[in-house]
């Protein structure tokens, strides 16, 4: 199968880890999961692409709005981890996954965490675990 | 009772057909989103992102009342809840997810693209983009036609939520300027789906007066 988002559905329903298998622990992180995969993806991926291009000698007016979008939606993942650890509440799970490695790479997306405290603070507690230092690095690039 | 926030547009039609085919009950609340009312606070509220489709629902997950956002997950939820459109089978619910996630990602971002880029043209600010993202969606239109070389439908056999995320867009093929004839598989897709009784009703909720 292809797709991240549902690559990620399938292994954790498979382990029956990651994901509630039901109530509305399942339905949030179903939201967040869905939002990861599509506004940050989509978004981030954009910017990412432009930033390439006006590297490249090549800048696109579009980049303003991108990184205006991109800034928005790490101020709605701010919002949300104000009331809870991680995006679908107490409990780590694969919206986390989805979103994280996009957020990750803020530096290089020109992205401030200053003043995102909560989302600053949610990028290391996931970027702590053990899991996540080994994914990030499979399969292992040279840069 | 199930409430739907939206107005007939692709994303909101996903929600629309899926309620009319699970048969729940359910009420609309129109949303005016030429008057932002999407980024009032009360809506925020349900959804921090500002868009529709939303879905409330009293009767949630054991009892307790829930908000749902995102189309593809308000797809999962009431498929969940009502055991239809969504195959348990581990193999059979792969491939419907697949296509779900694709259709949810690259089709709905590659056709917003045209469907803004297009209205900024026939405003006469036509933007250079308009072509390079044509492009790209008629590629996507490819990979899903590809998808249905050997099912009916993009989850496989039968039916699913799959087709649904994909239908309201593929539905709106003119304004994309897709060749139809291109992508025959997708082609008899499309007729054969925008035949059922359920996709005709949740194409019009909300009524829409433009007739698109
Ligand atoms: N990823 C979201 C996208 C929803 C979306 O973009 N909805 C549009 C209508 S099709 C909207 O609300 N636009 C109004 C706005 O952006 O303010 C989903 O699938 O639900």
């Amino acid at each position: 199968m292809f797709e991240s988002g549902a690559i990620l559905l399938y292994i954790a329903e498979k382990s029956g880890q990651l994901l509630a298998a039901d109530g509305l622990a399942r339905v949030e992180a179903l939201k967040w999961l869905f939002f990861g995969s599509s506004q940050v993806t989509h978004t981030a991926m954009q910017v990412h692409y432009l930033l390439g291009r006006k590297a490249a000698g090549e800048p696109h007016d579009n980049l303003k709005v991108y990184a205006g979008e991109l800034d928005r939606l790490y101020g709605i993942l701010d919002g949300v981890l104000a009331s809870r650890d991680y995006l679908a509440g107490a409990e780590y799970t694969i919206a986390d996954i989805s979103a994280w490695p996009w957020v990750d790479r803020h530096q290089a997306h020109g992205m401030e965490l200053a003043p995102r405290p909560r989302l600053r603070d949610w990028l290391k507690r996931i970027g702590d675990r053990p899991a996540t230092r080994r994914g990030t690095d499979i399969p292992p690039r040279g840069d | 009772m199930i409430v739907l926030y939206a107005k007939a547009t692709s994303n909101g039609r996903k929600a629309s057909i899926m309620l009319e085919e699970t048969g729940l009950a359910y009420q609309v609340r129109p949303m005016a989103l030429e008057r932002k009312e999407q980024k009032e606070a009360w809506f925020l509220e349900m959804n921090p992102n500002g868009r529709i489709p939303v879905i409330t629902d009293d009767d949630g997950p054991k009892g307790a009342p829930v908000t749902v956002f995102e189309s593809g997950a308000i797809l999962i939820y009431l498929a969940e809840k009502s055991g239809r459109l969504l195959p348990t089978e581990p193999r059979h619910r792969a491939r419907v997810m697949q296509w779900l996630f694709f259709v949810s990602t690259h089709l709905t971002f590659g056709a917003m693209q045209v469907h803004w880029l297009a209205r900024l043209r026939d405003a006469g600010a036509a933007h250079p983009d308009l072509d390079t993202w044509q492009e790209e969606n008629a590629r996507i239109y490819g990979v899903l036609d590809q998808g249905l070389s050997d099912c009916p439908y993009l989850g496989g056999d039968g039916y699913s939520i799959a087709d649904i995320a994909a239908y309201p867009w593929v539905h709106r093929w003119r304004m994309q300027g897709i060749d139809m004839d291109a992508v025959p598989r997708l082609k008899s897709w499309f007729a054969t789906v925008g035949a059922r009784e359920a996709v005709i009703s949740g194409l019009g909720v909300p009524p829409r007066e433009d007739g698109l």
